[in-house]
């Protein structure tokens, strides 16, 4: 008889990708791994190899059912490539049988790009370093007893569809959300994303964040509130700025799932009616974490989302219907924000290795503006990615944070040649 | 490099700081983590716009044509019909030209409606229905049969569009039934080509066809 592969339907939140993905918001995105020697190719491919043999879940390709999509592991071999193409471009292409994963190197970094249908970002970093630490290993031959690691997490639970183990019936009515500001003007040419990654001290940036009596997430969403406000006209601030904010539900619930896992809450800030001053925006934007935070509206939350999936109607509709519809529906919802901000936290890995590796970063595609923060040591790198030309934003947030008294150093995919390619 | 505007530290080799556009003063850091990648390559724009242009030109000259001539029909709209059907064909080539078990299944229904489309529109005369349709029906799952023998793939891969060509050519039964068609011979060899298929299917790949089925039909 032969094998039949194994096959996951779609998780909740993955499901919204599939349709979704396009060239302006392929829905991809990427963790990178700085070492401090170049890397061996050869070396990272054998890496990468044990490392799918141990969580074949991410060999995975997207099929099209009737009535959903769903994923088929398959016997693809990831190949290892220099970093040949510009950050987050499309990697799903529905004609096409192909993996959703790529792993590329350039110089001494390791980069990791991932269809956001596949996992999420803790599910992303937890294979990259999977991946980095096998690298490690074979290159530096250190005596580390990687199956002790893998064996604390099995595949089942690995590929644990963690919406659904934890559904139920208890959520809130949705309320619909207002439209919000939204940032215009020229954009980069074919489909390019402008990616500014900063590295600034963690220590320093913690000490900041405590100053104001504030989490680093809190401090950051009311940093960027103010940061697009400076590029706001006057006659534009009675709509709200609003930043949408993925949390890791694995904090909320006992879960250790690969795939995706998180909820999204909307912090908004009017300037017209909340205030214009820094500690306003502070304020208010505290105020609504603490309360879209509290135990009981994470959990309402994340069955309101998983509530359509078990309505029968929607999931008897074919997926020619479907499809459309989740487009208009994200249309609909992507009017309701402003920028999003995603913090990954702190990455950590065995002492071992901490000597081998420099930093860890990791960014999104995304059809506004998008932060994404992880810390490594005392090293917080936080990446923007835009699609707009000008670096308006940008440039506010990071003098925020250097008035502030941290030190900031960036590193961009910004040539000259991008410029020359944008004016006509 | 450090731009002291911004008062920052940047990698890599720029001339001017990528957030206010100043010259940077200081010395080399640290390379920069990005490659420089060359701008994508624009695949045969020139050859589609072609086409396009040839296609609206030739629409406008049989008009004009047509008008200045003396006439007792409005010929031009058959030739307007005509581009229209070469348009759909090709569309659906260039878009699924990715996967081909899709692109054989895309022409196979793109050519049955034109068809039906033009029998009917040219005062209907049967001969889609007796002739052209099972014809293509059958010559679908040939088709698919040969390019997966001759790429040797794994038979989950084209196992669907197998069964959507064998479920379109089985609707002719329903033309038979209720006496649509006319002419027996090439609807009964395309009957009869589909069951040879269905069989040929439940016998050598019986629990795959069930799987996939149940995969693709998962609720």
């Amino acid at each position: 008889m032969k094998n039949r592969p194994q096959w996951n339907r779609l998780d909740n939140a993955a499901k919204i990708f599939p349709p979704t993905s396009n060239a302006t918001d392929p829905k991809v995105f990427r963790c990178c791994c700085e070492l401090y020697d170049d890397v061996e190719p050869s070396l990272l491919q054998e890496a990468l190899d044990a490392a799918t043999l141990r969580m074949p879940y991410f060999t995975s390709v997207m099929k099209k059912g009737f009535f959903w999509y769903y994923f088929e592991q398959s016997t693809l071999k990831p190949e290892v490539k220099e970093d040949y193409k510009d950050p987050c471009s499309v990697l799903y292409n529905q004609d096409r049988r192909s993996l959703l994963f790529e792993v590329t190197y350039y110089k001494n970094r390791i980069n990791l790009e991932m269809f956001h249908a596949l996992t999420d970002g803790t599910g992303a970093l937890q294979f990259l370093e999977s991946i980095v630490l096998r690298y490690l290993q074979k290159k530096h031959r250190l005596d580390y007893d990687m199956v002790l690691m893998d064996n604390e997490l099995i595949e089942s639970q690995l590929s644990q569809d963690s919406f659904s183990k934890f559904y139920s019936k208890v959520r809130i009515r949705g309320k619909k959300n207002p439209l919000a500001y939204q940032l215009r003007g020229e954009r980069n040419p074919d489909y390019r994303y402008g990616v500014i990654q900063c590295i600034m001290p963690a220590g320093d940036m913690r000490k900041l964040a405590k100053r104001h009596d504030a989490t680093l997430t809190e401090l950051l969403t009311a940093y960027l509130i103010e940061a697009i406000h400076e590029t706001m006209s006057v006659s534009h601030e009675d709509k709200p700025v609003v930043i949408s904010v993925p949390v890791n539900l694995r904090n909320y619930f006992p879960s250790t799932s690969m795939r995706n896992f998180f909820g999204v809450i909307l912090i908004s800030h009017a300037y017209a009616s909340q205030g214009k001053t820094f500690s306003d925006v502070l304020s208010n934007v505290k105020k609504q974490f603490k309360s879209q935070l509290k135990p009981g509206a994470i959990e309402a939350r994340m069955n309101q989302l998983s509530s359509v999936e078990h309505n029968p109607a929607a999931r008897l509709t074919p997926l020619i219907l479907k499809s459309p519809t989740l487009s208009l529906a994200n249309y609909t919802f992507s009017r309701s924000l402003t920028a999003g901000i995603s913090n990954l936290g702190v990455i950590r890995i065995p002492a071992e290795f901490e000597a081998y590796i420099r930093l860890f970063s990791i960014f999104s595609s995304t059809s506004k503006l998008n932060i994404c923060v992880c810390s490594y040591l005392d090293q917080m790198a936080l990446t923007f990615t835009s699609s707009l030309l000008s670096p308006d934003v940008q440039r506010a947030f990071i003098r925020t944070l250097t008035k502030a008294g941290i030190e900031v150093a960036i590193d961009t995919n910004f040539s000259e040649t991008i410029n020359m390619r944008a004016s006509p | 490099m450090i731009c002291k505007k911004c008062d920052i530290q940047i990698w890599g080799h720029p001339n001017c700081c990528p957030l206010c556009g100043t010259k940077l003063s200081g010395v080399h850091l640290r390379d920069s983590a990005f490659p420089e990648i060359p701008p994508p390559r624009q695949p045969r724009r020139f050859a589609f716009n072609l086409v396009v242009f040839i296609t609206i030109a030739a629409a406008i000259i049989s008009f004009v044509i047509n008008y200045v001539t003396p006439h007792d029909s409005w010929w031009f709209l058959f030739v307007m019909g005509g581009l229209g059907s070469f348009w759909a064909a090709f569309a659906v080539a260039l878009f699924k030209r990715r996967n081909i078990y899709k692109l054989i299944v895309w022409q196979e229904v793109i050519f049955i409606l034109l068809s039906f489309a033009w029998d009917l529109l040219t005062g209907y005369n049967g001969w889609s229905l007796n002739f052209v349709i099972p014809i293509l029906c059958a010559s679908t799952l040939i088709a698919l049969t040969i390019v997966a023998k001759a790429t040797h793939c794994d038979v989950r891969d084209y196992l669907v569009y197998l069964v959507i060509g064998i479920v379109t050519g089985l609707f002719s039964l329903i033309f038979l039934l209720f006496r649509v068609v006319t002419i027996m011979i090439p609807t009964m060899i395309c009957l009869g080509t589909c069951l040879i298929f269905l069989s040929a299917l439940f016998v050598f790949e019986g629990k795959t066809l069930v799987t996939e089925l149940k995969r693709r039909m998962h609720i």
